[in-house]
């Protein structure tokens, strides 16, 4: 398998959900095609959940039973599999930049194992590690259908606002665009990054309006090869955007949880 | 419950699996069974990795609710139904954790660790079989103590890689060696071991 051996220890790693951004995102883009990385990993999900399970248990208090049961079953079910689908004909092109591989890829990718699934189940019990493979790669590719349907449901938002992002100094020639609702999140995406090497990497920070407000991070940006990078993020409740930015900062964030540098990548939100 | 043996044998699982079917079609009484069954498992685990038992409640209602949630998917999975629910009550455990760190403002802690957008985890189909829990367990005891360290910091602190190589000052490069030396050595242990027989005692 070629290109394999840089992934040797990363799929130890992805089960432990114990990878950096950047990794995580090398790994999964070379996961969807390894079939050795695929059945290592679910093998190795097999050892976490034994850890899990060997654990001491532990019986909570009396009470929470029906505290449990009450908030469980006050809301509703979701379906076996997920059949929503995007308008793509009414998105912004940067959901319909990202939708159309995706979809195409995974349209075709869904039908082609689906076709393979109903083969396998067919077939004698033998196949049950074959089908099980299959069954992680759909949920798999569900993962990446959700992921864009956040995407969707921010860029779309009644309440959405939007911010062109500029680049200077190191990062000139980026460019991006955020998109930031205020019930469901942020929405960022950048092309043309520089690469950084592994001693710095891309923060990302939200700046909320008013001259005293102070930048908070939303972690470290993963940047794909091409230097494109984008993301949909949940906010902690209660934080305001006005400005959305980028700094150059040690590889694990700035020590001092506040923009070490100016900014390389900003835009201020258009109301 | 409380103190006495578990034993999970193959009509257990299945016991489980008939449940989920039964919350699938919205069964609250069978969501209570599964919670007798397992509750004290995701407890003890939530807890352990949280430290604060608020946390470990709160974890406690969102595993089960998104067992609710799901049940149908679970159900279409076949998997484990005891191995869903721990993977699920540890992803769950992290997340906290590690939001706990970003922001030390909300509890204790006060680690830098990148905040990683992540996305609700789906449930992976695992499966165990009859006797794989003792002999992971068994396995856990033999793991040379370097190895056991970083595996119990990746796996109940939740450090990235990189994180446990700035918390120990041991080079990343041997971070990531130890750990999938450790993990190689429990998969062995759960691959070679009897396909039948075998009990949980817990």
């Amino acid at each position: 398998m070629t290109g394999h051996q840089p992934f040797a220890d990363a799929a130890a790693a992805h089960a432990l959900d114990a990878l950096d951004g950047a990794d995580r995102e090398a790994f999964e883009a070379h996961l969807a095609s390894c079939r050795r990385c695929q059945d290592e990993l679910s093998e190795l999900r097999r050892v976490l959940a034994a850890i899990g399970l060997a654990g001491d248990t532990e019986e909570p208090p009396a009470d929470l039973r029906d505290r449990t049961l009450r908030r469980a079953t006050a809301q509703g079910q979701a379906p076996a599999t997920s059949t929503r689908s995007a308008p793509a004909s009414t998105l912004p092109w940067i959901v319909a930049a990202a939708s159309i591989a995706l979809a195409a890829a995974a349209g075709v990718w869904a039908v082609t194992l689906q076709a393979q699934l109903t083969d396998a189940r067919a077939a004698a019990a033998d196949a049950v590690p074959q089908i099980q493979t299959l069954e992680t790669r759909l949920l798999g590719l569900e993962q990446g259908v959700n992921r864009l349907q956040q995407v969707v449901n921010i860029v779309t938002a009644p309440d959405v606002r939007r911010a062109r992002l500029a680049g200077s100094g190191e990062a000139a020639g980026a460019s991006g665009l955020a998109y930031w609702s205020e019930s469901l999140g942020l929405v960022f995406h950048a092309t043309s990054l520089p690469p950084l090497g592994s001693e710095r990497g891309y923060e990302l920070w939200v700046i909320p309006p008013g001259s005293n407000a102070s930048p908070v991070s939303l972690g470290m940006l993963a940047v794909s090869l091409d230097g494109t990078s984008s993301h949909a993020v949940a906010l902690q409740d209660g934080i305001e955007v006005g400005t959305v930015a980028v700094t150059i900062e040690p590889p694990t964030g700035s020590p001092t949880r506040q923009p070490t540098g100016a900014p390389v990548l900003a835009g201020t939100l258009a109301g | 419950m409380a103190g006495t043996d578990r034993t999970l044998r193959d009509f257990d699982a299945e016991a489980d699996r008939l449940l989920v079917r039964d919350v699938a079609s919205g069964s609250t009484e069978s969501l209570a069974r599964l919670y007798d069954r397992h509750a004290a498992t995701v407890y003890g685990l939530v807890r352990r990795i949280v430290q604060v038992s608020e946390d470990a409640e709160e974890l406690v209602q969102d595993v089960f609710a998104q067992v609710w949630l799901d049940a149908r998917r679970y159900e279409a999975s076949r998997a484990t139904v005891a191995a869903l629910i721990v993977m699920l009550a540890r992803a769950r455990a992290i997340e906290r954790l590690r939001a706990r760190r970003a922001r030390p403002d909300l509890g204790p802690g006060s680690e830098t660790t990148p905040v990683v957008p992540s996305t609700p985890p789906e449930p992976e189909p695992v499966t165990i079989a009859l006797g794989e829990v003792d002999r992971v367990r068994e396995a856990l005891g033999t793991l040379p103590d370097a190895e056991h360290e970083l595996l119990q910091l990746a796996y109940f602190e939740g450090l990235t890689y990189t994180g446990i190589a700035d918390r120990t000052g041991v080079p990343l490069g041997t971070v990531k060696t130890r750990l999938r030396s450790a993990l190689a050595t429990l998969r062995e242990a759960v691959t070679s071991g009897p396909t039948t027989g075998g009990t949980i005692h817990r």
